[in-house]
């Protein structure tokens, strides 16, 4: 045999070594982060009757569940959102808002500001499969042109737990 | 062949041991969950002024400082403006301020209104007269909105005329402010 062909068979051992290694970090992770169950309702900013002078509604759920605040609109309902999470083994989580998320309806577009500062974000989880709850909250900006309809989008919400 | 034999034992190892400090480090797990957001908007709310406030035709007892009020707080009906010092004031001349508030839903309506405000002379005199004690003439902060039905709020006050002031119209602007919240 020649150092070459040494060479080249270390080379896949140590390929295998890599994709072992992987896998057995990758179990790890994955077993853990089933032991978390996680569970989110959206805030709701309620039935919005809006004044054409426009309006900012606000949900300020930094200290736990709130109702939407506002002054020249009518709001029926609202409250702040839901992350409701539970594990077997107690823990921290860290929570990760988005700055801000776009909503769009028919091509116009309304954007909720403010989540992080606005929302809960850490937590003790106390194990044994008690729940426990994060408020999340934000400001939503109305200008007071903005079209009758259902804004939609989304966000992404990073989860970190110790 | 031997010596990939050792090789391969080698780093089977080491896989094990970095597996071994996979499994019993600081655990430190990371999850991405994605939210759907939902706002509904519906735009049924009008504000409209549908009557604007006037005090009348007032003919001014000469030398008198007079006060003419118009109580559009508890009796609307009876909402025409009375002077203390005995002014005439024309028939049906004066009618109170009318804020009309229409929506579908129900809420109470908070209004905040000015502490008082000046009119001036639209003719070639610059004299002013003063408007005051809106919060007492006018329809009561926190009055609750009925579903369905449109919801005024008639401002009055109370005008103050110093003696002599010149024949004119006197005119100016006032700015109530309103808001919602919810029952």
């Amino acid at each position: 045999m020649t150092p070459l062909a040494y060479t080249r068979h270390d080379t896949v051992s140590l390929s295998l070594l890599v994709v072992l290694a992987a896998s057995f970090l990758l179990t790890a992770m994955s077993a853990s982060a089933a032991d978390v169950a996680v569970q989110v309702i959206p805030p709701y900013f309620g039935e919005i009757d809006l004044n054409p002078a426009g309006d900012t509604i606000v949900i300020a759920a930094q200290n736990g569940p709130a109702t939407p605040s506002f002054e020249h609109s009518v709001i029926t309902g609202g409250s702040s959102g839901i992350l409701a999470l539970s594990s077997a083994e107690a823990g921290q989580v860290e929570v990760l808002y988005p700055q801000s998320v776009t909503l769009t309806s028919g091509g116009q577009t309304i954007t909720i500001r403010g989540i992080p500062l606005l929302s809960q974000k850490n937590a003790n989880l106390p194990g044994g499969g008690t729940r426990c709850d994060l408020s999340i909250g934000g400001s939503l900006m109305l200008r007071g042109d903005e079209s009758r309809g259902t804004y939609k989008g989304s966000m992404t919400i990073q989860l970190n737990f110790f | 062949m031997r010596k990939i034999w050792k090789s391969s034992a080698l780093l089977l190892g080491t896989a094990a041991v970095l597996g071994a400090i996979a499994l019993s480090g600081t655990k430190a797990e990371a999850a991405a969950v994605e939210v759907p957001v939902e706002v509904k908007i519906n735009k049924t709310l009008v504000e409209e002024m549908t009557s604007k406030l006037s005090f009348g035709e007032i003919d001014l007892v000469p030398g008198q400082v007079e006060t003419i009020t118009l109580d559009a707080k508890t009796d609307l009906a009876a909402a025409e403006s009375t002077a203390t010092k005995g002014s005439p004031i024309a028939t049906y001349s004066s009618f109170p301020g009318v804020i009309t508030i229409k929506s579908a839903n129900t809420f109470k309506v908070n209004v905040v209104y000015p502490t008082n405000v000046s009119l001036v002379g639209t003719g070639t005199n610059t004299s002013t007269v003063t408007v005051a004690d809106f919060i007492t003439y006018s329809t009561a902060t926190g009055a609750t909105k009925a579903p369905g039905a449109d919801h005024p709020i008639y401002i009055g006050g109370k005008l103050s005329i110093p003696a002599d002031t010149p024949n004119d119209t006197y005119s100016g602007k006032i700015s109530v402010t309103v808001s919602y919240a919810a029952i």
